[in-house]
C-alpha cells in the first residue's frame, strides 16, 4: 500500500470535500431509513391484514435483493419512465428504501417484545390505538431497539460507499479516481482509515447511548 | 419480441458465474472464520491482538472498497480470483464473530468434561464442542451467507462477469431498464429469500432438537 503526503496534501480538498458528502449522505440516509423502519415496523400492531402484509412485503423485498440492484433499478429505471432525479437524491432515496426495511424488522421486534399488558392497560385508560403507540409503547421499544439500530446505521455508512457507482464524488470514488490519474494506491489507503475511524466512532456512540439507556432503567 | 432472448442470455450467464462464486466463497469463508473463531477462544496474547484489529478493520470497511483495493494491491491472476478473496476474507471475519459467540455460549462444563477424558485441544474441539456450536450458529451463519448472495452484486465493479454485468451489457443491446433490473432483483430475491427460509426452518428444528428455549 501506498501512503505519500505528498498527495494527500495535493488532493486534501477533493478528500475533505468527499468525506462531507459521505457524511451528509450517512446524516441523512440514517435518519430518513430509521423513521421509514419506524413507520413500517409499527404497521403490523394495528392487526390490520392489509397495513400488515404490505410491510411484510416491502420488508421482504428490500432485505432479499442487493442495495446495488435496488440502486441501478432507481439510476437507470426512473429515467426511462420519465422521473429525473440528481444522483445524490437517487442515491439518499435507494439507501433509505434498502435500511428502512432492516430497521422496520428490527422495531417491529422490538414493538412486538413488549408486554401486551402495556397494551391492555393504557386502552383500559381510554387511548386511542395509536395513542397507546405513540406515547407508551414506542418509547419503550425505541429504547429496546437502540443497539440494533445503531448497528445497523453503521451498515449505512458502508452502503454510502455503493453511490460511487452511480457518479456521486464520495470517498469511494474519488481514492478511485486519485488511483486512475496517479496509479497510487494513497488515496485508497486514506479512504480506508477514514472509514474504519467513522465506524469506530460510531460504535463508540453507540456504546455510549446503551450505557445511557441502562442507566435510567 | 425479438430482445427478451437477449436479455434472459446474459442474465443467465450472469446467474451462472454467481453459482459459480458463492459455493466457493462460503467454504473459504467458513474455514477461515471458524479457524480464527476458535483461535479467537483460546486467547493467545499477540495473536489476539491481530484478531482484533482484522475484525475491527473488516467491520468498519465498506466491501466494494475491499474489493478494489485487493484488486488493485494484491495482483491476483484474474478479477475473479480478487473477488473470491476478497469476499472470503471479509466474511470470514463475520463469521469468526458468530463462531466466538457460539464457543463462548458452550457451557464450561463441556470443556472441562473433554478436558477430564484428556482429549488433545483438536479432538475437544472436533468432537465435542463444533458439534454443539454448529447447531446453535446455524440459523446466524445462513444471515451471513444472504449478506454473501447479495454481496456478490458488487463484483462487477472490478469487473468479473456476473448478474449486474451482464445486466449492463444486455440494457446496450435491448434498453429496458425497468425490466432488466427488475428480473435480475427477482433472481437474487429467488436466491435469497429460499435461504432465509432455510434458516427459518433451522431456527424453528435446531431449538427442538436441543430442547433448550
Amino acid at each position: 500500500m501506498d501512503f505519500s503526503w505528498h498527495i494527500i496534501t495535493q488532493w486534501w480538498p477533493n478528500i475533505l470535500q468527499a468525506l462531507g458528502v459521505t457524511v451528509i449522505i450517512f446524516i441523512v440516509a440514517g435518519l430518513l431509513s430509521v423513521l421509514l423502519g419506524l413507520i413500517v415496523g409499527a404497521l403490523p400492531s394495528f392487526n390490520n391484514p392489509v397495513l400488515t402484509a404490505a410491510s411484510r412485503i416491502y420488508v421482504s423485498i428490500f432485505r432479499n435483493t442487493p442495495l446495488l440492484v435496488q440502486l441501478f433499478f432507481l439510476f437507470y429505471g426512473l429515467p426511462a419512465v420519465g422521473i429525473r432525479m440528481s444522483p445524490f437524491v437517487t442515491g439518499v432515496l435507494g439507501i433509505t428504501l434498502n435500511e428502512g426495511a432492516f430497521m422496520a424488522e428490527i422495531f417491529r421486534g422490538n414493538i412486538q417484545s413488549i408486554n401486551r399488558g402495556d397494551w391492555e392497560a393504557a386502552k383500559s385508560l381510554g387511548l386511542s390505538h395509536f395513542q397507546v403507540l405513540a406515547f407508551v409503547i414506542l418509547p419503550q421499544a425505541v429504547r429496546d431497539a437502540l443497539p440494533a439500530v445503531t448497528g445497523q446505521l453503521s451498515i449505512v455508512i458502508k452502503d454510502t460507499s455503493l453511490l460511487s457507482l452511480i457518479m456521486i464524488v464520495e470517498l469511494t470514488r474519488v481514492s478511485n479516481q486519485i488511483y486512475t490519474r496517479l496509479f497510487d494506491l494513497t488515496g485508497f489507503s486514506v479512504a480506508l482509515i477514514l472509514y474504519v475511524t467513522l465506524n469506530i466512532l460510531m460504535t463508540g456512540l453507540s456504546e455510549m447511548l446503551a450505557r445511557r439507556v441502562q442507566v435510567r432503567r | 419480441m425479438a430482445g427478451y432472448d437477449v436479455i434472459f442470455h446474459f442474465l443467465g450467464t450472469g446467474l451462472i458465474e454467481v453459482i459459480r462464486l458463492v459455493p466457493i466463497c462460503v467454504v473459504l469463508s467458513l474455514i477461515a472464520g471458524a479457524l480464527i473463531g476458535i483461535v479467537q477462544t483460546v486467547r493467545i496474547p499477540v495473536v489476539n491482538q491481530l484478531i482484533s484489529v482484522y475484525l475491527v478493520f473488516m467491520r468498519g470497511v465498506p466491501p466494494l472498497l475491499l474489493l478494489l483495493v485487493v484488486f488493485f494491491v494484491a495482483g491476483f491472476e484474474s478479477a475473479r480470483l480478487s473477488a473470491v478473496f476478497t469476499l472470503s476474507i471479509y466474511h470470514a471475519a463475520y463469521i469468526a464473530e458468530i463462531f466466538r459467540g457460539g464457543i463462548q455460549a458452550i457451557p464450561l462444563g463441556q470443556f472441562e468434561a473433554a478436558d477430564t477424558l484428556a482429549l488433545r485441544f483438536h479432538r475437544k474441539m472436533i468432537d465435542v464442542i463444533i458439534p454443539q456450536v454448529w447447531r446453535a450458529i446455524l440459523p446466524a451463519l445462513t444471515g451471513q451467507y444472504i449478506i454473501l448472495i447479495k454481496d456478490t452484486a458488487l463484483v462487477s465493479a472490478i469487473g468479473v462477469m456476473e448478474i449486474l454485468y451482464n445486466a449492463r451489457q444486455a440494457m446496450q443491446v435491448v434498453y429496458k431498464p425497468i425490466l432488466i433490473y427488475a428480473i435480475v432483483g427477482l433472481l437474487f430475491y429467488i436466491l435469497c429469500f429460499s435461504l432465509e427460509r432455510l434458516s427459518a426452518y433451522f431456527e424453528r428444528h435446531l431449538q427442538t432438537m436441543q430442547g433448550v428455549q
